[in-house]
């Protein structure tokens, strides 16, 4: 994997993240710590399409199976979104180095850390399936 | 719209087995339904770091798998101390097993667990933990920052994570 590939690959995800957190932070009671959580990931995001020279455009929408009708689903989808970007960010942190790995394991920390928040147990190898 | 794969393959740890004589390394290949809500960029297709079966230690690991070794001490005394704990504490220490393994460390016999009165309270206990598990995640951001073996670096990266959601785990229960 390049850092290229590995970049293009976080940021499609971010994107997807920030599509899942616009739609399910809506509907939950933790208002604040939703808009938190997709400003991060906004944040996010564009860090790491900064380090590339065309990085990928957001897809027009993305595939939810089952649109989160409840709170309890509105956060395992964000916990879900947040488990699932770790392993991204952790291809990128292997294929770079220095200041850029290091914001990659810091989001993949916060990312691990917003999963649990939203009520998903930890993992040994935070990943989104489960 | 973006199509997924409705699965994807991944390996689990079986973690929490005590190994006196090699890393444990066993894995287990499971296919997992994703979840009904499939989000196009959340399934990696990297392996875990279970999947490379972990090598010797490298010399690099070695302050990670020291502090792995430490942790998991911890645990079981919080755990021998506060036994109305072990619910929240057991998995935590389960996935510092799994972390231990993944580089390539091994526990030696465990000596037995202490048997002194209990010091402080479950809210102490609870908080120490959270504090080691804060250094253990600073630690292992510096140990990956540190290493030019890429598979280990995305292995630390993943631990880091780990540690990391261990401390709101703590905190929030």
């Amino acid at each position: 994997m390049t850092p290229d590939e590995a970049r293009a690959a976080v940021v499609r995800g971010e994107d997807a993240a920030i599509y899942a957190y616009s739609i399910a932070g809506a509907r939950v009671p933790a208002l604040r710590r939703a808009v938190s959580g997709l400003d991060a990931h906004r944040a996010a995001r564009d860090s790491v399409a900064a380090m590339m020279q065309a990085p990928p455009d957001p897809a027009p929408a993305y595939a939810l199976a089952t649109e989160p009708a409840s709170p309890r689903q509105a956060r395992e989808l964000m916990a879900f979104v947040d488990n699932g970007l770790v392993p991204l960010y952790a291809d990128l942190a292997a294929v770079t180095s220095a200041d850029e790995r290091r914001r990659a394991v810091l989001a993949a920390q916060a990312c691990a850390t917003r999963a649990v928040s939203w009520g998903a147990p930890s993992q040994a190898f935070p990943t989104g399936a489960t | 719209m973006v199509r997924v794969p409705a699965t994807v393959d991944l390996d689990a740890v079986q973690s929490g087995r005590q190994v006196m004589d090699r890393p444990l390394t066993v894995t287990r290949r499971v296919a997992l339904a994703l979840p009904a809500l499939a989000l196009a960029a959340c399934a990696s297709d990297s392996s875990t770091p279970s999947d490379t079966n972990a090598s010797p230690a490298s010399p690099s690991a070695l302050p990670s798998t020291a502090n792995e070794l430490d942790l998991i001490a911890q645990y079981n005394e919080a755990i021998a101390q506060f036994p109305q704990l072990a619910t929240i504490l057991t998995p935590l220490r389960d996935q510092h097993r799994a972390h231990l393994a993944s580089l390539g460390g091994a526990e030696v016999a465990a000596p037995p667990a202490p048997s002194a009165a209990p010091v402080g309270s479950p809210q102490t206990a609870k908080a120490r933990l959270a504090d080691a598990e804060k250094q253990a995640a600073q630690q292992r951001l510096s140990d990956c920052l540190a290493t030019t073996d890429e598979p280990l670096a995305r292995t630390l990266a993943l631990i880091a994570a780990s540690e990391a959601s261990h401390v709101a785990v703590l905190v929030g229960t």
